[in-house]
């Protein structure tokens, strides 16, 4: 029955009663969470929530991984079974997770100062805990905040959004629905410097 | 910069913002999905000068709404339910309806789940001009936002909000014009929920929300007269739609175990026979058993079930009380199907199934009373021995789209119409449907299962843009099954290898290949071939001359291609898979390579060239002396077209040597045909058109005119004949039980009933069918002398009773059902033309094999093998034939197309032709074009008196005829005269003829 929702209807609404360019709730909790992280994040938008913690800068458990003149961003994300609508336990070599992990420290390790803490990493741990479109946003969105919390000096911070296209008209931030029907990309941007982070 | 206003609720109330559903996959798990809802407080509520809401530019509603209504005086809006829209969508399109509507989200939505094409068409009307609807997105707005609750069903949730809506708008109005002081208390429009549902209704009441069901609406309409009859009777009693049927409806029983379908045919209780569909009625077809006269009728889809066309089916027969006559209706499966749905036929026990259902069970009720005459054997469907499924040309139905943005990635189920009307509507899914809009596509069909309605398919591939020549030829081929790939290397190897260059040898030394051994050298006798304009594949060439015994040689020369075709080659195997060569209007899809076909085997004038000959010796009155056969060489003098030869033999100035001999075989050719006509040889008529193309180039079509014909056709045509009814004895006499032959059986008496009773009660006229040549002599005098073009019409006709003639194998027949019966001749076979028919090499090797050329090849003696060639042969023929028709069909459209363009261009308005009536239906008539070849169909939307006995139907008069009340009486035969269109049909893009009448009478009112 998905197909018989209309992503835009005549009336510029959309499947869940927003206009065009506007966002999903956004929710955040920056209470520390348990195991002693130097940071963490909770975000959610609309019904996408991920909780991220930030580790560090601490001393790298394994030498070989490490720089003498910076400090290694390792960033890895765990998605709940529990997440998506349909229950499905995805391992950690999955390609799509390793591809997000990958995104999204291509993304930060250039934002954090990192040669400020040579030969020491800082750990990024992202749980999915629930999904429904523009996880890369909001998980972009929220290790921003967790590393903020953390006290790790940034150059800038990154925000992200996704847009989509239906026909002519953009669609910001999208849903699950919308992000299967509809071309979209997730752009990340420093808004003090006004630099754009991440097309993806 | 897009200004952006966000206006949310705060997350306290998640409860509503939040949608809770569980869904069930493909596979059967359940699986919960959660959806957010943002409500807002923006939702305009669409009234003119409402202060609350914000200007919008679309229409709004007027402020004092409608105030010709008796019942609210005070000025109203309607608020109709998903089920006025469900059910009465007429009433609602029509011009008269002006009612400032409401339409609420919710019951968009339903709609929209419900039917799409309905949908689509609600869709329209919100943005037409003339009607005043304003979409309210209730569901987003936060007072009249509903959660579904506990043990409540999802239509009475739906029912619900569409109350509390009724209700808001209502304290709406009131609270956004309160009563200024010192003015009298302005009386406020109200808005009056719509619906049918009795129980929906009272609780209405009980909220104190005012409502009415729409009968008692609209009969307090000012139009109430008009507008009355609109209203669908089903609406009425039929109320509560959504039954949550479980699982699946099983809409076809199950077909029988194939053991006990052979069992039972082998027992004769159940018929075996392929499947025909109705062209006209889609809810109809036949199987043709050899155990009855008439075939089985298979009335309704259940009986049907699932046959598609040209499956081989095994029927059970019903009761002989149960047995029905063929309908006179026309029913478009497009036009009674136009709102079933893609997505969910068969899914859920929808309401739209059991409208379809009930549509159609009325179309079968109308025929009951016929008497039993003409009743014929009835049964149903129980088993398919084979599916004959094959890929199929379609067009995606853009009705069936949920959506038509090509930027869409989801997947939709769309329904694929067939360019075939014998074919049901196929249900596909694609990622891709709204680029194949416009498309010609190829379907192939998957399965199709006693829960669905429709056969599933998959999409192989597009052809094109509609209405372009490639994609249509190509669909053309497609459709009537011709293999067009061209030859592949290991046929083409098969060729001599010297090509183009090739020579008949030097007789004598040079003559290495032994090309000469047995052949008679002619190659300097005055040989010419007489052709079509334009012909390349020369296969036939012809000579006369006077003996010094006063009697006359004449031969008939073919192109000698089993020379070059040897037997069990690559390019044998391919000639006979494709049986035939196939010509379509601006192309050929040759047999053979084109080398053989053009060139090599082409008799074409000036140059040496192998040939089979026939030559008789006659007498002047063209009595056979002697005939001989013999394998030959040639040399062609001249290469005519029929016009040609024709002024030649008619210059009287002419006397050389070539003219002569022309004129010598026409006059044999008169006898000849003198005799077969007395023999009693039928001279069928076929509505023959030529299309004139513009230029090779672009090969437009700008005209289209009736062939000629001319002496020298016939002229040629009896030399053919002759040289076919002579090799066939010759090889029936050689091979008796091999022998490759062509007959025509007698049609059967009760093919012909219909037309001769059609012919005593409009004309007074006899048809006497006791044989071929009692039929030709009453076929001559079916002559209207007002009309000379009605004899052809009768011909044309008794042609169509007939049936085809077909190749056969002469040990698998018995010897009494050899004759050819157009032809009336005691056996007949094809000689004259193997470049372009497979069976004519068969027996051009059998004939070699005859007079001691060659021996003659192992397969050939097999008699099973003889009739599998043939087999095919047969089909390939019939398609070639088929595809020879659509091809043309499809230029006269186009020429018909342009010519429209051009005449009004000038002014002059739509092409308009004379046309006779050949076929009354209940509801239209069949007309036939003589002037285009072309046959239409008009049909009427008023009701109309048919007369099934007489063949006549009274079409009431239109208003520029009035004051006949009595209307107009059509029957068959009668001429009319009809405006010709094309037009694209509206779902499928097809282009189609479109036909209506216009004298006697004007049915475009109609």
């Amino acid at each position: 029955m998905s197909s018989r929702i209309e992503i835009l209807n005549a009336g510029g609404y959309r499947s869940d009663g927003r206009r065009q360019y506007e966002l999903r709730t956004i929710s955040i909790d920056l209470s520390p969470q348990g195991s002693g992280a130097d940071g963490s994040a909770t975000l959610s938008h609309g019904l996408t929530q991920v909780s991220v913690c930030v580790f560090g800068p601490r001393e790298a458990k394994m030498r070989s991984q490490t720089y003498h003149d910076r400090a290694n961003v390792n960033v890895e994300v765990g998605i709940a079974a529990f997440s998506s609508s349909e229950r499905r336990k995805r391992g950690r070599g999955d390609k799509r997770i390793l591809e997000l992990s990958q995104t999204i420290k291509a993304t930060f390790e250039p934002v954090i100062q990192t040669s400020l803490y040579p030969r020491s990493q800082i750990d990024i741990y992202i749980q999915v805990l629930q999904q429904d479109g523009g996880l890369l946003q909001a998980c972009i969105n929220a290790t921003t905040l967790a590393l903020i919390n953390a006290g790790i000096p940034l150059y800038d911070f990154v925000c992200a959004v996704t847009g989509g296209v239906h026909s002519t008209s953009p669609l910001l931030d999208l849903t699950l629905l919308e992000e299967n029907d509809l071309p979209n990309v997730t752009v990340g941007v420093m808004p003090r410097t006004g630099k754009g982070r991440l097309v993806k | 910069m897009v200004e952006i206003t966000i206006r949310k609720r705060p997350q306290t109330e998640a409860v509503i913002t939040q949608r809770k559903f569980f869904k069930k996959t493909a596979r059967g798990k359940v699986v919960k999905v959660l959806r957010e809802r943002y409500l807002r407080d923006d939702v305009g509520c669409g009234i003119e000068g409402c202060r609350e809401c914000m200007a919008s530019n679309e229409p709004l509603l007027p402020a004092k709404g409608d105030l010709t209504h008796q019942l609210f005086p005070n000025g109203h809006y309607v608020l109709p339910d998903t089920n006025v829209f469900l059910s009465q969508m007429d009433l609602i399109e029509s011009d008269r309806f002006r009612s400032p509507m409401i339409l609420l989200q919710t019951v968009l939505e339903e709609v929209r789940h419900r039917s799409l094409p309905l949908y689509n068409r609600l869709k329209a009307l919100t943005k037409s001009e003339d009607k005043r609807i304003w979409t309210f997105y209730n569901e987003y707005r936060s007072e009249t936002a509903i959660v579904r609750e506990e043990n409540e069903t999802p239509n009475d949730r739906n029912d619900r909000g569409i109350r509390i809506a009724t209700a808001w708008y209502n304290t709406h109005i009131s609270l956004t014009r309160p009563p200024i002081r010192g003015q009298t208390k302005n009386a406020l429009p109200t808005v009056v929920l719509m619906t049918e549902d009795a129980a929906n209704r009272q609780k209405a009441e009980q909220a104190g929300i005012s409502c009415i069901s729409v009968r008692k609406y609209v009969e307090g309409m000012k139009d109430a007269g008009q507008l009355l009859d609109l209203l669908s009777a089903a609406g009425s009693d039929n109320i509560e739609p959504t039954q949550a049927s479980s699982g699946r409806q099983v809409l076809y029983p199950e077909y029988l175990p194939s053991a006990t379908l052979i069992a039972g045919v082998k027992a004769g209780e159940l018929y075996q026979g392929h499947f025909n569909p109705n062209p006209y009625n889609y809810l109809e077809g036949t199987v043709s058993v050899p155990a009855f006269s008439k075939p089985i009728l298979l009335v309704g889809r259940e009986n049907m079930n699932r046959a598609v066309q040209g499956d081989i089916v095994v029927v059970e027969l019903f009761d002989e009380k149960e047995w029905k006559a063929p309908t006179d209706e026309v029913v478009d499966q497009e036009a009674t199907l136009k709102n079933d749905d893609a997505e969910d036929s068969g899914e859920e026990g929808d309401e739209n199934a059991e409208e379809v259902i009930a549509k159609e069970s009325r179309v079968l009720r109308l025929e009951t009373q016929v008497p039993t005459s003409e009743r014929q054997p009835t049964g149903r469907v129980v088993g398919v021995i084979k599916r004959n499924w094959r890929a199929y040309v379609c067009h995606i139905d853009s009705t069936s789209l949920t959506s038509t943005l090509t930027t869409s990635l989801s997947t939709q189920t769309v329904f694929a119409t067939p360019v075939s009307r014998l074919l049901p509507r196929i249900r596909l899914r694609t990622r891709q449907a709204p680029s194949l809009l416009n498309q010609k596509i190829l379907v192939t069909i998957d399965r199709w299962d006693t829960t669905s309605r429709y056969p599933e398919g998959h999409f192989v591939r597009t052809l094109g843009k509609v209405e372009s020549k490639e994609a249509e030829q190509e669909s053309l081929l497609l459709e009537f099954e011709v293999p067009y790939r061209p030859f592949g290397k290991a046929i083409l190897d098969c060729l001599p290898p010297e090509g183009d260059s090739w020579v008949v040898p030097p007789k004598g030394d040079g003559d290495v290949r032994n090309i000469w051994r047995d052949r008679e050298d002619l190659r300097d006798v005055i040989v010419c071939s007489i052709d079509p304009p334009g012909c390349q594949d020369i296969d036939d060439a012809l000579h006369a001359k006077l003996l010094p015994n006063g009697n006359i040689e004449a031969g008939v020369h073919i192109a000698d291609v089993s020379h070059f075709v040897l037997p069990d080659n690559p390019m044998d195997s391919e000639a006979a898979a494709r049986g035939t060569t196939v010509y379509l209007v601006d192309n050929r899809i040759d047999m053979l390579p084109s080398l053989l076909g053009t060139n090599l085997c082409s008799l074409r004038p000036y140059v040496e060239r192998l040939a089979f000959s026939a030559i008789w010796e006659l007498t002047p009155d063209a009595d056979i002396v002697n005939v001989r056969f013999t394998k030959s060489v040639i040399q062609s003098k001249a290469a005519f077209t029929y016009e040609e030869a024709q002024i030649r033999k008619d210059d009287p100035h002419l006397q050389d040597e070539l003219t002569n001999s022309i004129r010598l075989l026409n006059s044999l050719a008169t006898k000849l045909k003198a005799k077969r006509m007395a023999a009693g040889a039928l001279n069928l008529a076929s509505p023959e058109v030529k299309i004139h193309l513009d230029s090779a180039e672009s090969s437009d079509p700008i005209d289209v005119e009736q062939k000629e014909l001319r002496e020298t056709n016939s002229l040629v045509e009896e030399f053919m004949l002759l040289a076919n009814v002579s090799v066939a004895r010759k090889i029936d006499e050689s091979f008796p039980q091999t022998a490759v032959l062509r007959r025509h059986l007698p049609p059967p008496k009760t093919n012909f009933e219909k037309l001769q009773d059609i012919l005593r009660k409009t004309k007074g006229m006899t048809l006497d069918v006791s044989s071929s040549g009692a039929l030709a002599a009453s076929l001559d005098k079916c002559i209207d002398p007002s009309e000379p073009a009605f004899n052809t019409l009768v011909r044309i006709m008794a042609t169509r009773c007939m049936l085809s003639a077909e190749y056969f194998c002469s040990g698998s027949v018995a010897r009494d059902t050899f004759g050819h019966y157009g032809l009336a001749s005691d056996i007949y076979t094809h000689f004259t033309s193997p470049i372009r028919r497979y069976a004519d090499v068969l027996v051009h090797r059998q004939l070699a094999a005859a007079i001691g050329f060659s021996p003659l090849h192992a397969s050939l003696h097999s008699k099973s093998h003889v009739e599998r060639v043939l087999d095919v042969v047969n089909r390939r023929h019939r398609m070639a034939q088929m595809a020879g028709r659509a091809s043309v069909e499809f230029y006269v459209g186009l020429a018909l197309k342009g010519r429209g363009e051009v005449s009004k261009s000038r002014g002059e308005g739509e092409v308009r032709e004379e046309a006779f009536v050949i076929r009354t239906f209940r509801n239209g008539v069949g007309v036939f074009v003589s002037k285009l070849g072309i046959e239409g169909l008009v049909t009427f939307k008023r009701d109309t008196q048919f007369d099934a006995d007489n063949y006549t139907i009274s079409v009431p008069g239109s208003a520029s005829t009035a004051g006949s009340k009595e209307g107009v009486k059509i029957s068959v035969f009668d001429k009319v005269v009809v405006q010709i269109e094309v037009e694209k049909d509206k779902n499928t893009q097809r282009g189609k003829v479109k036909m209506t009448l216009i004298e006697p009478v004007d049915s475009r009112a109609l």
